[in-house]
Protein backbone atom coordinates (compact mmCIF):
# COMPACT_ATOMS: atom_id res chain seq x y z
CA UNK A 1 0.00 0.00 0.00
CA UNK A 2 3.12 2.45 0.78
CA UNK A 3 4.29 2.12 -2.65
CA UNK A 4 1.25 2.40 -4.39
CA UNK A 5 0.70 5.77 -2.76
CA UNK A 6 4.69 6.59 -3.50
CA UNK A 7 3.81 5.58 -7.08
CA UNK A 8 0.70 8.24 -7.27
CA UNK A 9 2.66 10.94 -5.34
CA UNK A 10 5.44 11.08 -7.72
CA UNK A 11 2.83 10.22 -10.67
CA UNK A 12 0.73 14.08 -9.41
CA UNK A 13 4.40 15.22 -8.95
CA UNK A 14 5.46 14.43 -12.80
CA UNK A 15 2.43 15.75 -14.13
CA UNK A 16 2.22 18.65 -12.25
CA UNK A 17 5.84 19.63 -11.76
CA UNK A 18 5.91 19.92 -7.75
CA UNK A 19 8.61 20.54 -5.61
CA UNK A 20 10.08 17.64 -3.56
CA UNK A 21 8.21 19.79 -0.74
CA UNK A 22 4.76 19.63 -2.42
CA UNK A 23 5.19 15.86 -3.53
CA UNK A 24 5.86 15.00 0.14
CA UNK A 25 2.52 17.03 1.32
CA UNK A 26 0.30 15.39 -1.47
CA UNK A 27 2.48 11.85 -0.53
CA UNK A 28 1.05 12.70 3.23
CA UNK A 29 -2.00 13.87 2.13
CA UNK A 30 -2.76 10.64 0.48
CA UNK A 31 -2.49 8.48 3.43
CA UNK A 32 -4.64 10.43 5.58
CA UNK A 33 -6.95 10.07 2.32
CA UNK A 34 -6.78 6.49 1.48
CA UNK A 35 -7.69 6.07 5.38
CA UNK A 36 -10.40 8.06 5.37
CA UNK A 37 -12.15 6.77 2.25
CA UNK A 38 -11.68 2.85 3.34
CA UNK A 39 -12.31 3.55 6.82
CA UNK A 40 -15.41 5.14 6.30
CA UNK A 41 -16.68 3.53 3.31
CA UNK A 42 -16.40 0.32 5.54
CA UNK A 43 -18.52 1.28 8.03
CA UNK A 44 -21.04 2.60 5.21
CA UNK A 45 -21.37 -0.44 3.24
CA UNK A 46 -21.32 -2.70 6.61
CA UNK A 47 -23.80 -0.31 8.16
CA UNK A 48 -25.91 -0.24 5.40
CA UNK A 49 -25.71 -3.99 5.09
CA UNK A 50 -26.14 -4.87 8.63
CA UNK A 51 -28.39 -2.11 10.05
CA UNK A 52 -26.15 0.17 12.27
CA UNK A 53 -25.15 2.77 9.50
CA UNK A 54 -26.44 5.71 12.12
CA UNK A 55 -24.48 4.26 14.76
CA UNK A 56 -21.66 3.81 12.34
CA UNK A 57 -21.76 7.39 11.89
CA UNK A 58 -21.56 8.61 14.96
CA UNK A 59 -19.04 6.45 16.31
CA UNK A 60 -16.99 7.59 13.26
CA UNK A 61 -17.22 11.29 14.06
CA UNK A 62 -16.94 11.21 17.57
CA UNK A 63 -13.45 9.10 16.95
CA UNK A 64 -12.44 11.36 14.28
CA UNK A 65 -13.12 14.75 15.48
CA UNK A 66 -11.33 14.00 18.99
CA UNK A 67 -8.09 12.37 17.91
CA UNK A 68 -7.39 15.14 15.69
CA UNK A 69 -7.11 17.39 19.20
CA UNK A 70 -6.51 14.76 21.07
CA UNK A 71 -3.76 12.37 19.49
CA UNK A 72 -3.03 8.90 20.86
CA UNK A 73 -1.69 5.75 20.27
CA UNK A 74 -0.54 4.75 16.94
CA UNK A 75 -0.38 1.59 15.12
CA UNK A 76 3.01 0.66 13.46
CA UNK A 77 1.98 0.31 9.51
CA UNK A 78 -1.11 1.90 7.27
CA UNK A 79 -2.39 -1.55 6.59
CA UNK A 80 -2.11 -2.14 10.61
CA UNK A 81 -4.02 0.93 11.33
CA UNK A 82 -6.69 0.02 8.61
CA UNK A 83 -7.43 -3.10 10.05
CA UNK A 84 -7.39 -2.55 13.95
CA UNK A 85 -9.46 1.38 12.93
CA UNK A 86 -12.51 -0.97 10.92
CA UNK A 87 -12.06 -3.77 13.39
CA UNK A 88 -12.88 -1.33 16.26
CA UNK A 89 -15.00 1.30 15.25
CA UNK A 90 -17.10 -1.58 13.39
CA UNK A 91 -17.79 -3.33 16.66
CA UNK A 92 -18.55 -0.18 18.73
CA UNK A 93 -21.21 0.24 16.42
CA UNK A 94 -22.52 -3.23 16.30
CA UNK A 95 -22.40 -3.04 20.57
CA UNK A 96 -24.19 0.50 20.18
CA UNK A 97 -26.51 -0.77 17.72
CA UNK A 98 -27.54 -4.04 19.01
CA UNK A 99 -26.15 -4.61 23.05
CA UNK A 100 -25.86 -1.73 25.00
CA UNK A 101 -29.09 -0.01 24.48
CA UNK A 102 -30.19 -3.22 26.32
CA UNK A 103 -29.05 -1.97 29.61
CA UNK A 104 -32.02 1.20 29.61
CA UNK A 105 -31.78 4.53 29.88
CA UNK A 106 -30.81 4.94 33.62
CA UNK A 107 -27.97 2.97 33.07
CA UNK A 108 -27.04 4.76 30.01
CA UNK A 109 -27.38 8.26 31.79
CA UNK A 110 -25.18 7.03 34.73
CA UNK A 111 -22.63 5.47 32.16
CA UNK A 112 -22.89 8.74 30.82
CA UNK A 113 -22.02 10.52 33.69
CA UNK A 114 -19.03 8.02 34.60
CA UNK A 115 -17.44 7.60 31.86
CA UNK A 116 -17.54 10.95 30.65
CA UNK A 117 -15.89 12.40 34.11
CA UNK A 118 -13.26 9.88 33.40
CA UNK A 119 -12.73 10.99 29.81
CA UNK A 120 -12.33 14.55 31.43
CA UNK A 121 -10.08 13.19 33.74
CA UNK A 122 -8.11 11.47 31.92
CA UNK A 123 -7.86 13.83 28.69
CA UNK A 124 -7.17 17.33 31.51
CA UNK A 125 -4.08 15.09 32.44
CA UNK A 126 -2.64 13.73 29.03
CA UNK A 127 -4.09 15.82 26.13
CA UNK A 128 -2.60 16.00 23.49
CA UNK A 129 -0.45 13.00 23.36
CA UNK A 130 2.21 13.45 20.48
CA UNK A 131 3.82 11.26 18.02
CA UNK A 132 7.38 10.69 17.41
CA UNK A 133 6.43 11.25 13.81
CA UNK A 134 4.51 14.42 14.70
CA UNK A 135 6.48 16.26 17.91
CA UNK A 136 4.54 19.06 19.47
CA UNK A 137 6.42 22.00 20.21
CA UNK A 138 4.44 24.92 19.73
CA UNK A 139 2.77 25.98 23.21
CA UNK A 140 0.20 28.07 21.45
CA UNK A 141 -0.76 25.35 19.07
CA UNK A 142 -0.53 22.55 22.19
CA UNK A 143 -3.31 25.12 24.19
CA UNK A 144 -5.39 25.27 21.14
CA UNK A 145 -5.55 21.30 21.08
CA UNK A 146 -6.41 21.16 24.44
CA UNK A 147 -9.28 23.68 24.48
CA UNK A 148 -10.53 22.41 21.66
CA UNK A 149 -10.40 18.61 23.27
CA UNK A 150 -12.51 19.99 26.09
CA UNK A 151 -15.19 22.12 23.87
CA UNK A 152 -15.73 18.97 22.45
CA UNK A 153 -16.14 16.26 24.77
CA UNK A 154 -18.28 19.08 26.67
CA UNK A 155 -20.33 19.07 23.64
CA UNK A 156 -20.13 14.90 22.93
CA UNK A 157 -21.13 14.26 26.51
CA UNK A 158 -24.26 16.85 26.50
CA UNK A 159 -25.63 15.23 23.33
CA UNK A 160 -24.93 11.94 24.13
CA UNK A 161 -26.80 12.61 28.21
CA UNK A 162 -29.63 14.61 26.05
CA UNK A 163 -30.07 11.70 23.37
CA UNK A 164 -29.91 9.23 26.64
CA UNK A 165 -33.21 10.36 28.55
CA UNK A 166 -36.06 8.27 28.58
CA UNK A 167 -38.68 8.54 25.61
CA UNK A 168 -41.09 11.14 26.06
CA UNK A 169 -38.79 13.48 28.13
CA UNK A 170 -37.57 15.38 24.94
CA UNK A 171 -39.40 15.43 21.37
CA UNK A 172 -35.89 13.62 20.07
CA UNK A 173 -34.22 10.29 22.03
CA UNK A 174 -31.87 7.86 20.72
CA UNK A 175 -30.17 5.08 23.42
CA UNK A 176 -27.82 3.77 20.48
CA UNK A 177 -26.69 6.93 19.10
CA UNK A 178 -26.40 8.60 22.82
CA UNK A 179 -24.44 5.31 23.18
CA UNK A 180 -22.65 5.42 19.84
CA UNK A 181 -21.04 8.87 20.99
CA UNK A 182 -19.91 7.73 24.19
CA UNK A 183 -18.30 4.32 22.99
CA UNK A 184 -16.54 6.53 20.60
CA UNK A 185 -15.24 8.91 23.40
CA UNK A 186 -14.37 6.38 25.62
CA UNK A 187 -12.35 4.51 23.22
CA UNK A 188 -10.62 7.57 21.79
CA UNK A 189 -10.00 8.48 25.60
CA UNK A 190 -8.23 5.06 25.81
CA UNK A 191 -5.86 5.22 23.22
CA UNK A 192 -4.40 8.37 25.14
CA UNK A 193 -3.55 5.95 28.16
CA UNK A 194 -0.63 3.32 28.71
CA UNK A 195 -3.15 0.40 28.08
CA UNK A 196 -4.82 1.97 25.12
CA UNK A 197 -1.21 1.83 23.76
CA UNK A 198 -0.67 -1.79 25.15
CA UNK A 199 -3.91 -2.83 23.77
CA UNK A 200 -3.02 -0.92 20.14
CA UNK A 201 0.56 -2.71 20.18
CA UNK A 202 -1.16 -6.03 20.94
CA UNK A 203 -3.90 -5.96 18.59
CA UNK A 204 -1.69 -4.95 16.04
CA UNK A 205 0.93 -7.87 16.19
CA UNK A 206 -2.01 -10.51 16.69
CA UNK A 207 -3.45 -9.06 13.42
CA UNK A 208 -0.04 -9.44 11.75
CA UNK A 209 0.55 -13.04 13.01
CA UNK A 210 -3.01 -14.20 11.54
CA UNK A 211 -1.83 -12.44 8.56
CA UNK A 212 1.44 -14.41 8.49
CA UNK A 213 -0.01 -17.77 8.88
CA UNK B 1 -7.14 14.76 -20.02
CA UNK B 2 -9.13 12.38 -17.81
CA UNK B 3 -6.63 11.15 -16.30
CA UNK B 4 -5.14 15.01 -15.37
CA UNK B 5 -8.61 16.02 -13.95
CA UNK B 6 -8.89 13.05 -11.45
CA UNK B 7 -4.94 13.77 -10.42
CA UNK B 8 -5.78 17.26 -9.84
CA UNK B 9 -8.47 16.08 -8.00
CA UNK B 10 -6.82 13.89 -5.92
CA UNK B 11 -4.10 16.01 -5.68
CA UNK B 12 -5.64 19.03 -4.19
CA UNK B 13 -7.81 16.42 -2.03
CA UNK B 14 -4.61 14.97 -0.63
CA UNK B 15 -3.43 18.85 -0.31
CA UNK B 16 -6.58 19.93 1.82
CA UNK B 17 -6.46 16.73 4.25
CA UNK B 18 -2.52 17.41 4.73
CA UNK B 19 -2.65 21.05 5.52
CA UNK B 20 -5.84 19.84 8.12
CA UNK B 21 -3.70 17.17 9.89
CA UNK B 22 -1.26 19.64 10.15
CA UNK B 23 -3.23 21.57 12.65
CA UNK B 24 -4.27 18.92 14.41
CA UNK B 25 -2.79 16.39 16.75
CA UNK B 26 -2.44 13.84 14.57
CA UNK B 27 -4.25 12.16 11.85
CA UNK B 28 -7.74 10.84 12.65
CA UNK B 29 -6.79 7.21 12.78
CA UNK B 30 -4.51 5.74 14.22
CA UNK B 31 -1.59 5.72 11.52
CA UNK B 32 0.66 8.61 11.90
CA UNK B 33 3.69 8.96 9.35
CA UNK B 34 6.45 11.12 8.96
CA UNK B 35 5.09 15.03 8.54
CA UNK B 36 6.76 16.54 6.29
CA UNK B 37 9.19 19.45 7.69
CA UNK B 38 7.56 22.12 5.35
CA UNK B 39 3.99 21.16 7.15
CA UNK B 40 5.34 21.91 10.81
CA UNK B 41 6.68 25.58 10.12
Amino acid sequence: MERFLDHLADTIAEQFHYTEDQRAVVRYGLVALLQTVIIFFLLVVLGLCFGFFPQALAVFFSVVLLRRQEGGAHASSLTGCLILSGVVLTALAVLSRYVLPLMGSPMALLLTAVLGAGCVLVSWKLVPVESPNKPLRDPKKIARLRRNTFLLLAVYLLLAFVLALPEGTLPFSSLSISLSILSGTVWQTFTLTKPGRWLVDTMENLFRRLNRS
Amino acid sequence: MLKNKVLGIVAVAATFLASIAATSACFWFIYQPEEPECLSK
